[in-house]
């Protein structure tokens, strides 16, 4: 009669964990550092741009609090930044679709009174897009 | 004292078996293979690994040789099915197949004893991922897309590698024709006494 006869070495070994802890371990500490290190890149130069017209009014840091009024084609615009955050109010327009856009504080995000021509854009002086992905293949 | 004819017989029945092993293991793997592309994943270009769960099998029962042929003839006949021979798609699935082969086979070889089938198992993804992180970078020239997706790669890597270690190694115990690299159990010095 024929049978079946093997060994197989073990699933799972000490080693095995050593092997897993260690490299798990260090990658996890590896995206603490980065997640870490980039809070410090991309806090610092956020700044809001106030364009009238087709002309830069302001630059303001975001993490300075500060109001600004910024004269529009109906009006004085004021432009609140608080706590790192941007709103226009009081802006003296028709559909107000400005004031209703809210706070802004990302990079990239716009507030728009058209009928004022005034603009407010978010950028960073660091490019933080290059570390982010916008496709992905299979 | 085996005479030559018998010894002849013998010979072509071991290549025989050898051969339907491998074309046996193929199709599973090809099959494997075809299922991992079907169920959906948290990361989508990240696989299983499922088809690794055989070729590591092999390389532990039948030798790296026919692990080889059927690692690599899955891969091969896995982009037709899948559709992309010889895209750049292809590339990236063959090298990172090849380097988690190496790897796997080295492994084995050398560190079997004291790495189970899960460290292999690990390793094997590890490698497969990294090759293929490392092309990516090198394709779009930007090495940030590595060093924030290295973490992510080594955590699938760890779920993925310790699954598919305990798919295998299950695989060995229920399969023995696997474990052993033989269509036909071996006749036992005690059988053959009998």
């Amino acid at each position: 009669m024929r049978q079946w006869e093997f060994r197989l070495p073990k699933l799972f070994t000490f080693a095995d964990l050593l092997l897993l802890l260690a490299v798990g371990g260090s990658s996890f500490a590896f995206y603490c550092f980065r997640f870490w290190q980039s809070r410090f890149i991309e806090t610092g130069p956020t700044q809001v741009v106030i364009q009238a017209g087709k002309q830069i009014v302001a630059q303001l840091d975001l993490s300075q609090d500060t109001t600004l009024a910024v004269e529009g084609a109906l009006g004085d615009v004021t432009v609140v930044v608080s706590g790192g955050r941007v709103s226009f109010v009081n802006a003296h327009c028709p559909l107000e679709i400005c004031e209703k856009t809210g706070e802004i504080n990302h990079k990239g995000e716009v507030i728009v009174c058209a009928p004022n021509q005034i603009m407010a854009k978010i950028v960073g002086s660091v490019s933080e897009d290059s570390g982010t992905l916008d496709g992905v293949s299979r | 004292m085996k005479s030559g004819l018998e010894e002849r017989a013998e010979n072509v029945r071991s290549r025989v078996e050898k051969l339907s092993l491998v074309a046996l293991a193929t199709v599973f793997e090809l099959v494997l293979f075809v299922l991992d592309s079907a169920i959906p994943k948290p990361i989508p270009w990240i696989k299983i690994g499922l088809a690794n769960i055989v070729t590591l099998a092999l390389l532990i029962g039948a030798g790296w040789r026919a692990a080889a042929a059927v690692h690599f003839l899955r891969i091969l006949i896995g982009a037709v099915f899948r559709g992309g021979l010889f895209t750049p798609f292809f590339l990236l699935s063959f090298s990172g197949g090849a380097m988690s082969f190496l790897v796997m086979a080295v492994a084995v070889r050398w560190a079997m004893p004291v790495l189970g089938f899960v460290g292999v198992s690990f390793l094997g993804a590890l490698a497969h991922n990294f090759t293929q992180l490392v092309l990516v970078a090198a394709a779009l020239s930007d090495t940030t897309v590595m060093a924030l997706l290295w973490p992510v790669v080594v955590f699938f890597s760890l779920l993925y590698g310790c699954f598919s270690g305990y798919s295998s190694y299950h695989l060995c115990r229920r399969i023995p024709q696997l474990a052993t690299g033989r269509l036909i159990p071996a006749q036992t010095q005690a059988a053959a006494g009998a």
